[in-house]
């Protein structure tokens, strides 16, 4: 039996310290957004507060919550993230299913899969693409082109890969079908490669932005991350001449403190699907990992 | 049960895929064709018009209105035409504009950013635009921009932008009224007496509290604002000229190296913000608007009246006095004049063949710039009653006539947020009322305090506006970077300001001089000679 001398244990002290430390380091920016937006604006200019407000003022979620725009493309990234992470699940995981299965051209599917991970088209050629597909200001243009994580499928399919082939043939003997051993079999056991990878899928979803601008012209449509930055950039003056710039403006941008209700209110809900998510999270990333 | 349940769902999902993928392929029943029959150039007024579909796209700060709202529909009534002008994000404005073009989807008209003249000039160059020559004599309100202001438009003879108004009026910038008052300080008139000032209200507690928790000039990264006090200390424009009789970027001139000098000794004596090298825009703002530092820059227009009322609130005695510009050793007195536009709308040279459709674009681009004048608003006046939402849905008067909006952009009510361009054009004749964009008390004064002052001076127009410099294109933003570090090191006190002329040279070395020169052939070529002042 394994005793620990006290170094050991000085060492463990030393050690949750520590990492409790960078924990509270990893927070204080969320703590920081936190706190201005339930700030006055004077007590923010102030400074008047460090880590929490000392007056509370929900005067910013008001604001922000009077803006039909704000609210409405909340849920348009609640929809695109729904849904696009079922569609993206649902085609990751059968295409990486099929191709653990010996077929025809398997390798080269492969291939042009790896291909897609070492050279991008580029914005103009998707561009183009999207538009002759008729996805052009859809809300699917921000789903479908981005479907499949190329990654994501050579990772779950190994995932794939190393659950035993004999589990299949029994339910094969057994008078199941491709189809249903993937649904009834392969699936379930798959379930903390799933989460995972639709975690990874749902926050990528949440955070479309270009895609937005690129392919929306109807502003009705646009995600919660467009809208976000169009609150927020004005306040970053980056150009040389970012006084006159900012001058040049017909409206100068909202307060600070509005800007950070902004951000809190369009991170809360994507952070608020970890928790749900943790126990699956910790087996998932270990995912071929450890062989046998 | 499980396998019926997968079957379902795939159909259901075949199904919406399909659904989805044909979504936009059917033409929309609106689209028409263009006129075959160009009906010479008589505008059509008479017989029933076509309906034509007018495309656009514009870059927007903030969040536009959705697509099929209110104010959209009465704009296509009204015109009889289906319109849209796309707005897109500024920061990505051009990358989508790229896409479009590229992808074959460039729109009837675009309106660039001002920052934008060298894509222009590149994509004018290849015809992109339609020229407007023969258009301008048609419309009085093209008839009435400046002659200047075509030329930054104008390639090869053929004008292809239409400029948007943008004040000429200068900035300057504003004194706490209220701490020179407490320390018996007269209003500064000159750099020797703003440094006065800024010592004075970093030592002396202009406000009275026993703590030193003030200081003068509120200053963040870039050097940024310039606390210039007329064209002879400004950086970014052209004013010396160096012994060939040649314009220089008031980067490299005499009078930046003075002011240079000047913020090193304040920053000695901690008079200007004291991390400025590393402070970013808004927390610039936020160092005037706490009450901290005493003097900060004011603009005709875009003050942000949040922060103003925080000040207010923080301390409700402060005062305001905006600074007259300093006599140069030139002798010469006054601001230099902004440049007069901001956007510029370009027509798709595609509707090279169809005059009655650029017409109609141009007669729904003259009625978005009317400008009417704040104090005389009313209900009465039909246009200003339907681009506006109309008296009591889109927006009410106040007690001094001033419109307020009743409903916030993301609704659409009104239709002026859908046209491509809505800014009036304000002429030199009409009065552009800059007090009345705000209500805080102190902020009108003030703006009203600087509106005087530009009535006061006479404004430098400077020959550089509009001019496009390959090299400038290439080289201009690497060196203008180079220029404000280094003199950014100056202040600190990390490089002697003795080794300005050195900096001039690396400047000029790694292309400045191509820069200068390619500025000024084009300057001698439009006539600029002597400044000018008016």
């Amino acid at each position: 039996m394994y005793k620990k001398t006290f170094l050991n244990r000085t060492f463990d002290v030393l050690n949750v310290i520590f990492l409790t430390i960078i924990a509270g380091l990893m927070l204080l920016p969320f703590i920081h957004i936190f706190s201005v937006s339930f700030s006055s604006l004077q007590d923010v200019l102030l400074k008047d507060f460090i880590l929490w407000p000392t007056h509370w003022a929900v005067d910013s979620y008001k604001a922000i919550f009077a803006s039909n725009h704000f609210i409405r493309s909340i849920f348009v990234t609640m929809y695109i993230t729904v849904l696009g992470t079922a569609v993206s699940l649902i085609l990751t995981a059968t295409m990486a299913y099929g191709l653990t299965r010996n077929v025809l051209g398997q390798k080269w599917i492969l291939l042009l899969v790896v291909f897609t991970i070492l050279f991008n088209a580029g914005m103009i050629p998707v561009y183009l693409v999207v538009k002759a597909t008729g996805l052009m200001n859809s809300i699917w243009a921000l789903i479908i082109p981005s479907a499949i994580s190329s990654f994501n499928l050579i990772v779950i399919r190994q995932f794939f890969l190393s659950i035993p082939n004999e589990l299949n043939e029994a339910a094969l003997m057994d008078g199941a079908n491709e189809l249903r051993s993937f649904w009834s079999i392969i699936l379930p056991l798959s379930k903390p490669a799933l989460a995972t990878f639709g975690l990874f899928y749902a926050v990528g979803h949440w955070n479309k932005y270009f895609e937005g601008i690129l392919y929306l012209n109807d502003a009705a449509k646009w995600p919660i991350q467009v809208v976000l930055r169009q609150i927020v950039i004005m306040n970053e003056a980056t150009s040389t001449l970012g006084a006159d710039v900012m001058l040049q403006l017909e409206n100068p941008p909202p307060p600070v403190t509005i800007q950070m209700a902004a951000i809190l209110v369009a991170t809360l809900p994507i952070l608020l699907v970890y928790p749900f998510l943790q126990k699956h999270f910790a087996k998932g990333v270990m995912i071929g990992s450890v062989k046998g | 049960m499980n396998f019926r349940k997968s079957i379902l769902l795939s159909i259901i999902l075949l199904f919406v895929f399909t659904t989805a993928c044909s979504k936009n392929e059917a033409p929309t029943p609106a689209e028409t064709k263009s006129p075959t029959n160009s009906s010479t150039t008589a505008p059509a007024t008479e017989k029933p018009e076509e309906t034509y579909k007018i495309t656009g796209v514009t870059y927007i700060f903030g969040n536009p209105p959705p697509k099929d709202g209110r104010g959209q529909k009465m704009l296509n009534e009204k015109f009889n035409v289906d319109y849209f002008a796309e707005k897109v994000p500024n920061d990505n404005f051009i990358e989508k504009v790229t896409a479009m073009v590229a992808g074959g989807n460039m729109p009837d008209q675009i309106s660039f950013r001002s920052a934008n003249i060298d894509l222009f000039n590149r994509w004018a160059m290849q015809k992109a635009f339609l020229p407007l020559n023969d258009y301008i004599q048609e419309f009085d309100y093209l008839k009435e921009i400046p002659e200047e202001l075509w030329l930054p438009f104008t390639v090869d003879g053929k004008i292809y932008g239409i400029p948007t108004w943008s004040p000429v009026e200068s900035q300057s910038f504003m004194v706490r009224k209220d701490w020179l008052d407490n320390l018996n300080l007269p209003v500064p008139t000159s750099y020797e007496e703003l440094k006065k000032v800024a010592i004075a209200f970093t030592n002396d507690d202009p406000d009275k509290n026993n703590k030193k928790d003030t200081y003068g000039l509120a200053i963040g990264q870039n050097i940024n604002p310039t606390f210039a006090m007329g064209p002879y200390w400004q950086h970014d424009t052209w004013y010396h000229q160096d012994a060939d009789g040649n314009y220089i970027p008031g980067l490299i001139s005499e009078g930046r190296k003075d002011l240079i000098q000047f913020f090193s000794d304040l920053y000695k004596e901690k008079a200007i913000t004291n991390d400025f090298a590393v402070v970013n825009w808004a927390d610039t703002n936020n160092e005037f608007y706490s009450s901290k530092a005493g003097v900060f820059l004011i603009a005709p227009r875009g003050m942000s009246q949040d922060y103003m009322k925080a000040l207010l609130e923080i301390d409700p005695k402060a005062e305001f006095v905006v600074l007259e510009p300093f006599e140069a050793p030139d002798q010469s007195k006054g601001f230099a004049a902004g440049t007069g536009f901001s956007r510029f709308l370009t027509l798709n040279a595609k509707l090279a063949d169809q005059p009655d459709k650029v017409r109609k674009m141009l007669e729904i681009h003259g009625f978005s710039r009317q400008y009417y004048q704040a104090s005389k608003n009313s209900a009465d006046n039909k246009d200003f009653d339907w681009f506006y939402g109309n008296e009591g849905v889109g927006y009410t008067l106040d007690e001094n006539k001033v419109r307020v909006p009743m409903t916030e952009p993301g609704s659409g009510t009104e239709p002026f947020l859908y046209f491509i361009d809505s800014t009036s054009w304000v002429s030199a004749s009409d009065d552009a009322e800059f007090p009345l964009a705000y209500t805080e008390p102190k902020l009108v004064d003030a703006t009203q305090q600087l509106v005087d002052i530009n009535k006061k001076y006479k404004l430098y127009y400077p020959p550089h506006v509009g001019i496009i410099s390959p090299t400038e294109t290439e080289l201009g933003a690497e060196l203008t970077q180079l220029l404000l570090n280094e003199q950014t090191k100056m202040i600190a006190g990390n490089r002697p300001i003795s080794d300005w002329d050195a900096l001039v040279k690396e400047y000029m070395d790694r292309g400045g001089k191509k820069i200068i020169e390619e500025y000024n052939a084009e300057i001698k070529a439009r006539g600029y000679t002597e400044r000018v002042w008016k």
